[in-house]
């Protein structure tokens, strides 16, 4: 064999891997991306979270935008809104647009994207906190990456990316599929599915363990981290500044913007609040109004409404609508936060946070709620 | 965009190169080498599009100054040569400086002067400690007078030209520019095309299939280390961490000179089988060599002094690897671990001078133990981590205490949880002293079958993986 023939024999070879690479990944689909480009849910099957569902939510406004009048925006704590609960709101038809690990960046160009497809009456804009340590997080997994369609980088490339993925990908996606399909299913307003989590509370006392292991796993570290950490992001002005461009989009196109402060077993806090973020608070209400429901109350002090840390249970999702609605509340839970009364209310959330800290000055601990008390609003 | 990418490999690499023999063969050879700059370029700007502004400016400032000192005249000139060098080496230093070490010296204002300094935490632009070197050896040998007066784009590619613009190999003028010059590089050769895929598919192993799993596991167990760590444990993940470190940048310098033979042009060898050394000084003359050359050409060279030879050498020696130690990182840890360099090739030093070597075994044996024992403080993240880690590591006494059979079940447990990577280890330390080096085999190269299903096999495992991209590792450096 000569040096020419040899290249073009193995130029031969790497193109034919190529091709079963790209087949593969084109037909196994393991991240169900070509599938989902209709943006259709009658043509799924299922809805699993390893799944590039921020794909299919993009497409779903593209081709159906128009069928809704509220698109709900935020990060993973979003999921867990009942849609039909927030149409109780004024009946508007609602989809939820909420993907893992949001951030202001991304609902900046969801704000733009859903008004290129849909004329919406209101855009629910949830905040987690955490969104204040990165305006623009460094994406790494697929999943939590923002589409081409949304962003308007290259569609060319992303399809192209999709088609050289790990072919190991595509044999476990084979393998899964002899099996079940995951576990964890979405609903087709955008919104997760909550029930293997219901599922666990059958039994007290499997619930009672996960709760301990999946919400209380770092209470020490984390709780210790909130006390004693002042965190400071160098973000809170990008925030702020993507949050009056939200707010200036929404105006210019006649669109009420609600905001929404979403709560979270208070360990999670300890990852953002702090003086600094407290201040944020404030300045957030010179931009809009908006509904905190986060802060050190019994709601979030009560690890049994949490699945995670981080996430709340349905039921949670309910109260901060019935509360916004009028129709119920729980004490402390859920502050309407205006320019008028930003500065008093970060005073409040100051004491509270002061309350706690002695607390835990005094006891090297802090007291919790539990399963048997009101603020257990799964069981109320 | 790193090399071992579907988007290198698919896109970037095959238009780079197709257009630019389209090019030579319609005898276009100076748009040719504009087109390979212009690609360079936007390769760079892909990975640090924030500072590529700052670097396309800092390169032609660096020209100016350069070509303007090699037109001065060098005796009656020489004071303005100086002061063209001073600020050219404070201008490259200074960019590095601000982007590499502004934190780590905020931080210790804040601490020695109690001021509250908020840290900058920059990116760190890729690259940037390597193509500073190659800028200032090139002020360096314009002020000499060992340079020629290089036409723009003559200089441009000794910078830029993107297969060893990110990570090295350092390479020198003298070595890149006549090579593009040469008119028999401006033909396709096809044996160098065959080389290049070998070596390239070799060096995207090494990355993929070596260093990449095994730098994510260890990785994971130096970002939660805790008082409970255990012996087997450090050793392991520093182990490990070590091997990785090697496949590395051993790997993304052979895919570097495999993607240049694809333009004719050969890059210098960077590592010549290091785990082999006998001595911590004959380690570093076969690791990472062309820092290794730099480092004895700028650094050394400048530092030693005549009269007792030993002591100047030996002071020589470490303030070169106190540079090298600052090179690597903005962080005390890297200044020991400079400095720990330095004594043990003091120490290398001292055992050639007076011949003292002991059995070859014995040698490597110690050379294998310091290199994973330096490895610890380079990669801990800080000086609290990086002595929990050594004090596992000689727990002998907490070994002794814990009777036989817990040691069994502690060692077997341990076995058990890392039986792939472990073999992995195993199979990477076989590789890295029974094995030939990628140079050795690139020299018995032939274009039949063996070599045709050796290469064809590793790079197409590699393809069918290489949507997971891993960054290398000294592109933080």
């Amino acid at each position: 064999m000569n040096f020419k023939r040899w290249n073009i024999a193995f130029l031969g070879l790497m193109a034919a891997v190529l091709v079963f690479v790209a087949g593969m990944n084109y037909f196994v689909d393991p991240f169900c991306y070509f599938r989902f480009q209709s943006g259709d849910y009658e043509d799924i099957v299922s809805i699993d979270s390893k799944f590039y569902l921020r794909e299919l939510k993009a497409q779903h406004v593209k081709n159906f935008g128009d069928q809704y009048d509220t698109f709900v925006l935020g990060g993973s704590k979003t999921g867990s809104y009942r849609n039909e609960k927030l149409e109780e709101l004024d009946g508007y038809k609602t989809y939820n647009l909420f993907g893992l690990h949001g951030s202001f960046y991304e609902y900046e160009l969801l704000t733009d994207f859903i008004f290129q497809y849909a004329s919406p009456k209101r855009i629910i804009l949830n905040i987690s906190g955490s969104e204040v340590n990165g305006y623009q997080w460094d994406q790494t997994k697929f999943n939590n990456t923002i589409p081409a369609a949304v962003t308007g980088e290259s569609k060319l490339l992303e399809t192209v990316d999709f088609l050289f993925k790990d072919v190991k990908n595509s044999f476990e996606r084979l393998d899964t599929r002899k099996g079940t399909e995951g576990n964890y299913k979405g609903r087709t307003g955008g919104e997760r599915n909550l029930d293997n989590y219901y599922k666990r509370m059958d039994d007290d006392e499997a619930w009672t363990a996960y709760t301990k292991k999946s919400v209380l796993g770092s209470f020490k570290s984390h709780t210790k981290s909130l006390i004693t950490r002042n965190r400071k992001s160098k973000d809170y002005e990008a925030c702020l500044q993507s949050l009056e461009r939200i707010k200036s989009v929404c105006d210019q196109h006649g669109t009420e913007l609600m905001v929404i402060i979403l709560p979270s077993f208070f360990t999670e806090y300890e990852g953002y609040d702090s003086t600094y973020y407290r201040e944020f608070l404030g300045e957030m209400a010179w931009i809009t109004d908006y509904w905190d429901f986060s802060g050190y109350h019994d709601i979030s002090m009560n690890p049994y409404n949490f699945y995670d840390e981080m996430h709340f249970y349905y039921e949670v999702g309910d109260l901060i609508v019935d509360t916004i609605n009028g129709t119920d509340s729980y004490p402390g839970f859920g502050y309407h936060v205006t320019r008028e009364n930003a500065a008093e209310y970060v005073k409040k959330r100051q004491a509270d946070f002061d309350e706690l800290r002695q607390e835990y000055e005094e006891t090297g601990t802090v007291q919790i709620q539990g399963l048997e008390d009101e603020s257990c609003l799964v069981r109320r | 965009m790193i090399f071992s990418s579907y988007q290198f490999l698919l896109i970037f690499f095959p238009i780079v190169t197709i257009v630019y023999w389209v090019l030579n063969h319609f005898k276009y050879y100076e748009t040719a080498k504009l087109w390979l700059v212009a690609a360079s370029f936007y390769f760079y700007a892909q990975g640090s599009p924030a500072f590529f502004p700052f670097f396309l400016g800092s390169v032609v400032i660096n020209y100016v100054l350069g070509i303007t000192m090699c037109q001065l005249q060098e005796v009656t000139q020489k004071g303005q040569r100086k002061l063209l060098l001073a600020l050219g080496v404070l201008g490259n230093v200074g960019l590095l400086g601000y982007y590499k070490y502004m934190d780590f010296f905020l931080e210790n204002v804040n601490a020695i002067a109690g001021t509250e300094f908020v840290m900058k935490k920059l990116a760190l632009p890729i690259g940037i400690s390597f193509f500073t070197f190659q800028l200032i050896a090139f002020l360096v040998d314009c002020y000499r007078g060992q340079t020629k007066k290089y036409r723009i784009t003559e200089y441009l590619l000794f910078i830029t030209f993107f297969p060893q613009l990110i990570v090295g190999p350092i390479v020198h003028h003298a070595e890149i520019t006549p090579q593009f010059e040469n008119p028999e590089n401006r033909k396709l050769n096809q044996q160098n095309i065959a080389l290049g895929i070998f070596i390239f598919a070799i060096g995207c192993a090494k990355k993929m299939l070596l260093a990449d799993p095994m730098n994510n596991n260890a990785a994971e167990f130096y970002n939660a280390i805790s008082p409970s760590i255990t012996m087997w444990e450090s050793w392991f993940y520093t182990l490990e961490y070590s091997i990785s470190y090697y496949f590395d940048l051993s790997g993304y310098t052979d895919m570097a000179i495999g993607l240049a033979l694809f333009y004719n042009i050969h890059l210098p060898q960077n590592f010549n089988a290091p785990w082999k050394a006998q001595t911590m000084q004959e380690y570093w003359q076969r690791q990472h060599m062309t820092l290794s050359r730099f480092l004895g050409g700028y650094v050394f060279k400048n530092v030693f002094r005549k009269g007792c030879w030993w002591r100047n050498y030996y002071i020589a020696t470490m303030a070169t690897f106190l540079v090298s130690g600052i090179w690597h990182g903005a962080g005390w840890n890297f200044i020991i671990w400079g400095l720990m360099n330095g004594v043990l090739v003091c120490i290398g030093a001292w055992q050639r001078y007076h011949k003292k070597y002991p059995p070859y075994l014995v040698g490597a044996g110690i050379t294998f133990f310091c290199i994973i024992l330096t490895r610890v403080i380079f990669v801990a993240q800080d000086m609290t981590d990086t002595m929990m880690v050594y004090r596992s590591m000689f727990d002998f006494q907490g070994l002794f205490a814990m009777g036989f059979q817990n040691f069994w079940n502690q060692f077997s447990t341990f076995v058990m949880h890392h039986q792939k990577l472990g073999l992995l280890v195993v199979i990477s330390l076989g590789i890295c002293w029974f094995a030939p080096t990628t140079r050795e085999m690139a020299e018995r190269f032939k274009p039949d079958w063996k070599h045709f299903v050796f290469a064809g096999a590793l790079l197409a495992i590699c393809l069918t993986k290489m949507n997971q991209v891993v960054q290398f590792l000294y592109f933080q450096f």
